[in-house]
């Protein structure tokens, strides 16, 4: 199956790299969600996501000639994460949305797991997605990315290092501290932590 | 204490991003650094609440549009800008030959370009002056100068569409003054004047004024050039050719100042002068026959536009030669024909 899907990708860039633009749009519905997750993971918000992302696919459709091949998703995350990161460093702002404002803004967030079947769980686990969303805003642009194409989009190193266009060295030093800013933020937020980051904490306070 | 290079390793030691030698150290060191082994686990739950962020549903779809994938026109690439550009190159390239081709007039070997910059003004004129004065002055001698005429008109006509639509305008305003010199012959700085007159009008958008222009100017002008024959034609018979061109260039040129002086929007009276007598001086040369001056000549539009004086640029072909202005026009054209042509084939293949 997944090698009729790929074969069937792949008549579609072919399509695509003609002009047709129906396949093009074919290949985006299979990619936009996880376009749309990393938008905006490294946004902040639904809006800025949306507009940067329906940006990042018209670009990618005037630049397909500059597709080479391989992972047409990759190529297309590439292609979106610039676009995040261009519209990042043009507003320069880092968005720190109140928990108020991201309640209304994650409206759109998929199902909480089913193991959290109560209203205060359901709730709690979006106050939590909240806590950490707006933990990520904090960040530079720089280290948002590494740390949003590894820890949500999955990535391996060398791939961010594509994507970003940089060093794998510079990509474990922006992890590093990435994650080290991101821990220090969810201290603040401890009460919302699940229990077993609670006991490292007060480990860790003790 | 733990450094940078610590928190670097236990983060690629989370991704499986170490090498085995960099993994079996740090592995050891866990064993007996509490710290060290303390931050992994906190990095660790970090990673995993980062992990737990759910994937999300675009909220609609970003499909595209053929609206949304076609450029957008941009000023430099729109047609209108080309357009633009090739009708300044035309503007430009007509001015720039009309301006270049009195110089070359001046020159004694080329008598034929002397009557194609006058023919050009007047080509309304001298169409019904062909009709009406062989008529009303009696003078058959006429008929043939106007004929051999005919072919530099045809030649002047030529050089470019846009200063034969432009002049009927300023032979119309010419025909509009009251005193009309007859026989003043063709000044050079006259029919510059009439040539900037023409470049104002143009660029003012005269296309639209053309046709009642055209209607206008035959009914005027064809008056005109009819009294102006008869008169014409009385004069010559009464003077010689030579000192009758002479003494009325005299004549035109003292009325001129006078014109000029007179009329407030008139310029410095330098203009007309140096040049048009000099100019009235050599047409003998071209026109032997006395009927000649009296059918052929176009001053109407020439004299009158000159006493008219509608260019703000006074005296500017005294300084500066006007075929360098010409050739510059010409050059601008140029460039901007390629301009226009640039812009259209950047637009043809995005």
């Amino acid at each position: 199956m997944v090698g009729n899907s790929e074969f069937e990708e792949q008549a579609l860039i072919r399509r695509a790299l003609r002009g047709d633009l129906d396949a093009f749009n074919a290949l985006i519905l299979r990619y936009q969600d996880s376009a749309y997750t990393l938008a905006y993971r490294i946004m902040g918000d639904p809006h800025s996501a949306s507009d940067a992302l329906q940006e990042a696919f018209i670009l990618a459709y005037r630049r397909l000639g500059t597709y080479r091949g391989g992972s047409f998703r990759a190529w297309l995350m590439r292609i979106t994460t610039n676009q995040c990161y261009d519209e990042l460093r043009r507003v320069r702002r880092r968005p720190n949305v109140s928990v108020e404002a991201m309640g209304e803004e994650t409206g759109d967030d998929p199902a909480i797991p089913d193991d959290a079947d109560t209203p205060e769980e359901v709730a709690e686990q979006r106050e939590l997605q909240q806590a950490i969303q707006q933990c990520i805003g904090g960040l530079n642009a720089d280290q948002r990315v590494v740390l949003v194409l590894c820890d949500v989009d999955g990535m391996d190193y060398q791939a961010i290092a594509d994507t970003v266009g940089t060093q794998i060295g510079t990509v474990k030093s922006r992890l590093s501290r990435a994650r080290a800013s991101v821990r220090d933020c969810l201290q603040a937020v401890r009460e919302l932590l699940p229990s077993a980051y609670r006991l490292i904490s007060n480990e860790d306070d003790d | 204490m733990l450094t940078e290079r610590d928190l670097e390793l236990l983060s690629a030691y989370l991704d499986g991003a170490l090498t085995e030698a960099e993994r079996a150290d740090l592995e050891a060191r866990l064993q007996t650094d509490a710290e060290l082994s303390r931050e992994l686990a906190r990095l660790r739950a970090t990673v995993d609440l980062v992990r737990t962020l759910p994937s999300l549903s675009a909220p609609r779809d970003f499909t595209l549009t053929r609206d949304m994938v076609r450029r957008q026109p941009r000023i430099l690439t729109s047609v209108a800008f080309s357009a633009l550009s090739a009708a300044a190159a035309v503007v430009l390239l007509v001015l720039g030959a009309t301006l270049m081709l009195p110089q070359l007039a001046s020159s004694p070997l080329s008598n034929n370009q002397i009557a194609a910059v006058p023919t050009q003004v007047n080509t309304q004129p001298l169409q019904t002056a062909q009709e009406i004065a062989p008529e009303e002055s009696g003078g058959g001698a006429a008929e043939p100068e106007v004929d051999e005429s005919s072919p530099t008109l045809e030649r002047s006509f030529a050089d470019g569409a846009l200063a034969s639509t432009s002049l009927p305008t300023v032979a119309a305003q010419g025909t509009q003054q009251p005193l009309i010199a007859a026989d003043a012959l063709v000044p050079a700085t006259g029919t510059f004047e009439a040539f900037s007159f023409a470049q104002q009008e143009t660029t003012t958008g005269i296309e639209e004024a053309l046709d009642d222009a055209d209607v206008n100017t035959q009914q005027r002008v064809a008056m005109t050039a009819t009294e102006q024959s008869a008169a014409e034609a009385q004069e010559a018979e009464s003077m010689p050719a030579p000192a009758a061109a002479n003494g009325e260039a005299a004549d035109t040129s003292s009325a001129m100042v006078q014109q000029a002086t007179q009329l407030p929007t008139s310029k410095p009276s330098e203009t007309p002068l140096p040049s048009s007598t000099p100019t009235a001086t050599a047409t003998p040369t071209f026109t032997p026959s006395p009927t000649a001056t009296s059918t052929f000549t176009p001053s109407p539009t020439v004299t009158s536009t000159s006493t008219f004086t509608p260019t703000p640029v006074p005296g500017i072909f005294d300084n500066v030669g006007s075929s360098g202005i010409g050739l510059g026009l010409i050059v601008l054209a140029i460039i901007l024909l390629g301009v226009a042509l640039v812009t259209t084939l950047i637009r043809r293949r995005s």
